[in-house]
């Protein structure tokens, strides 16, 4: 059997535990974590390729998940608009947003270019919970509908299971695409080494604007996803917290690894999960183990390539 | 109508003059390690519930509870360097990595200690004991409450203090030296491990006597830091990071502009007004209003 036989039939195992997982699992609560672990991984690679592959930091993102649950919520509840339009929207919008931001703060570096999209997050939030006519203030939106799909109602949490599952799919093959083709290694050459990019014909400000705008557009899915989950959305649910936890999924995950979001998003809300039975110690130890990641493995699993221990291990008789 | 603008910039002077102390602490850290303390707002706030509890539980009198409250966070500064910043400094990353993971390690401080706060003190609000006499005092026609005269007296004495501390002291040559070329101050005999000790402490100090100082004029809570320390970094940059003198003018312009639309427009969007500012002046002047603009190397 070779390698690439191998590789191949393990994400076919791999998608058929996941399409099998509400079987095996009926627990309704967990399915509902599962599910969000999916909207988190679409969120996370979209933070991934401008934080990791690209090296521009960005605490700003929960803004542009907030924006995409928004839009999607509006246009859905008030004007009365389908699911998929709705999500597309969503996505859109957010990217539009998404490269005027970019466009705006890119010149900036390191941790005043953090500062700045805290600000913007900021800014969005204030928005948010002071302009009630549109957003419905701290209350937030309620009576989101169901995603619906060529006419099939999804309400049951099987049905969303199912759609969020699909979607993070197909988004993480456009992810695993683009990385690999020609502007995949334009980010990559952007963080490793922005003069050496500019020697070689890169124009850097235009490729870190793209980046920014292609994360964006994930977080504005992810975020219309979140909505129709929910059914239900408020300012809460997207505080400066929720950036510092995508950051924290792509750092543990590993920067710039392209499983990176995936693993990153399952070990972090896992952890979260089973801290929520801690109360209120629970943040506590969580900021605690933020502060000794970094001095104890500040790289996160990056590095970690499940293929290739497998390789070194079975070598290539497998 | 031009009394009322004076009386909104007074007010935006007391107001000012404690987000310029959060400058300060911002300043200080970049300015001797090049390093940004997430943490910073955070610590403001330990400052506010400290003195809420010297004068609340421990029943001290106010001029022994500053220099107590002052002195327990500072230790917490100290505290926080040896453990958070220390070990991340030794470590060898590239400068880039580096300063992502200072990010997150001060940012993860900054968790840890709103929610040892919310433990500690409870989530809900606590309100300062009124300290001074709610009759305003007439200076020129403007009335203005007697907090806030105290509140700029006290900015500026420990803002002088400061000042002396650094340029006339030997600690404060140290520090100085130590921020203008580590390696040299090292060789010159400087301690270095101390001097990045004292920043931090001196850093949290600063950040403390905001906290204590805008406990009697609004409410203490778990998650006031992020907004106070934004407020605080906008001013640092406002003024030219890492500049003494910016942080001051900074702060004090950024508090009376603040007050100023909330006077005349609205209080909803002032925090807005302030973020937007901050978002700009990173845009078109990144080195502030004082500063001149660095040179790029290559």
């Amino acid at each position: 059997m070779s390698f690439e036989l191998f590789k191949k039939l393990s994400w076919v195992l791999i998608l058929l535990f996941l399409v099998s997982l509400p079987y095996l699992r009926v627990n309704i609560y967990n399915l509902h974590v599962y599910t969000l672990i999916c909207i988190y991984i679409i969120i996370s690679i979209g933070l991934n390729i401008i934080f990791g592959h690209t090296g521009q930091i960005s605490l700003g993102h929960a803004a542009f998940y907030a924006i995409g649950a928004y839009t999607s919520a509006l246009l859905t509840a008030k004007l009365g608009f389908p699911f998929v339009l709705a999500f597309f929207c969503a996505g859109i919008v957010s990217l539009i947003i998404g490269l005027g931001v970019g466009a705006a703060t890119l010149k900036l570096e390191g941790a005043y270019l953090a500062m700045a999209t805290i600000g913007f997050g900021e800014i969005v939030r204030m928005i948010l919970i002071h302009w009630e006519r549109m957003s419905g203030g701290p209350a937030g939106i309620s009576k989101i509908p169901d995603p619906s799909f060529l006419g099939w109602q999804l309400h049951s949490a099987q049905s969303k299971y199912y759609l969020i599952l699909f979607v993070t799919i197909v988004a993480f093959i456009c992810y695993r695409n683009l990385m690999i083709s020609n502007y995949g290694k334009k980010f990559t050459a952007v963080k490793e080494n922005i003069l050496a990019a500019q020697a070689m014909g890169i124009d850097t400000t235009r490729t870190k604007v793209i980046a920014f705008g292609i994360s964006t557009l994930y977080a504005g899915l992810g975020g219309s996803l979140y909505a129709h989950l929910n059914c239900y959305i408020a300012p809460d649910a997207f505080p400066i917290s929720e950036s510092i936890t995508l950051l924290l999924i792509v750092v543990l995950g590993g920067m710039g690894n392209i499983l990176g979001p995936i693993l990153g998003s399952i070990i972090l809300i896992e952890i979260k999960e089973s801290l929520r039975m801690l109360r209120d110690y629970n943040m506590l130890i969580y900021g605690f183990g933020l502060m000794a990641l970094m001095i104890f493995a500040p790289k996160g699993f990056s590095g970690i390539n499940i293929f290739r221990i497998f390789k070194r291990v079975f070598g290539k008789k497998i | 109508m031009l009394i009322q603008v004076f009386q909104q910039i007074m007010s935006g002077f007391a107001i000012g003059s404690i987000y310029a102390l959060v400058a300060l602490a911002f300043s200080l850290t970049v300015k001797a390690l090049n390093a940004i303390n997430f943490a910073t707002g955070d610590i403001f706030m330990l400052g506010s519930y400290f003195a809420i509890t010297f004068l609340l539980f421990v029943k001290i009198p106010f001029w022994l509870a500053i220099p107590f409250t002052i002195a327990v966070v500072s230790l917490i500064g100290i505290l926080f360097e040896k453990i958070a910043y220390k070990p991340l400094y030794r470590a060898r990353l590239g400068r880039s990595e580096h300063h992502i993971i200072l990010i997150i390690s001060t940012i993860g401080t900054g968790i840890f200690l709103q929610n040892a706060a919310m433990l500690i003190w409870g989530p809900d609000a606590l309100a300062f004991p009124p300290l001074f006499s709610k009759e305003p005092i007439k200076i020129i026609g403007m009335l203005l409450p007697v907090e806030y005269v105290w509140v700029i007296a006290i900015a500026i004495f420990f803002m002088v203090t400061l000042h002396f501390l650094l340029q006339n002291t030997k600690i404060g040559k140290g520090l100085r030296a130590a921020a203008q070329d580590r390696d040299t101050a090292a060789l010159m005999g400087v301690n270095l491990s101390l001097a990045d000790s004292l920043t931090f402490g001196l850093s949290a100090a600063l950040g403390a006597v905001g906290g204590i100082l805008i406990a009697p004029i609004s409410f203490a809570h778990p998650t006031m830091g992020l907004s106070y320390g934004l407020k605080g970094f906008t001013a640092a940059v406002i003024g030219g990071l890492g500049s003494v003198r910016g942080a001051i003018v900074g702060g004090i312009l950024l508090g009376i502009l603040e007050n100023l639309v909330t006077g005349f427009i609205s209080s909803t969007y002032k925090d807005v007004v302030a973020f937007s500012i901050l978002i700009i002046l990173l845009l078109f002047k990144p080195s502030g209003l004082l500063l001149k603009p660095p040179q790029q190397k290559v």
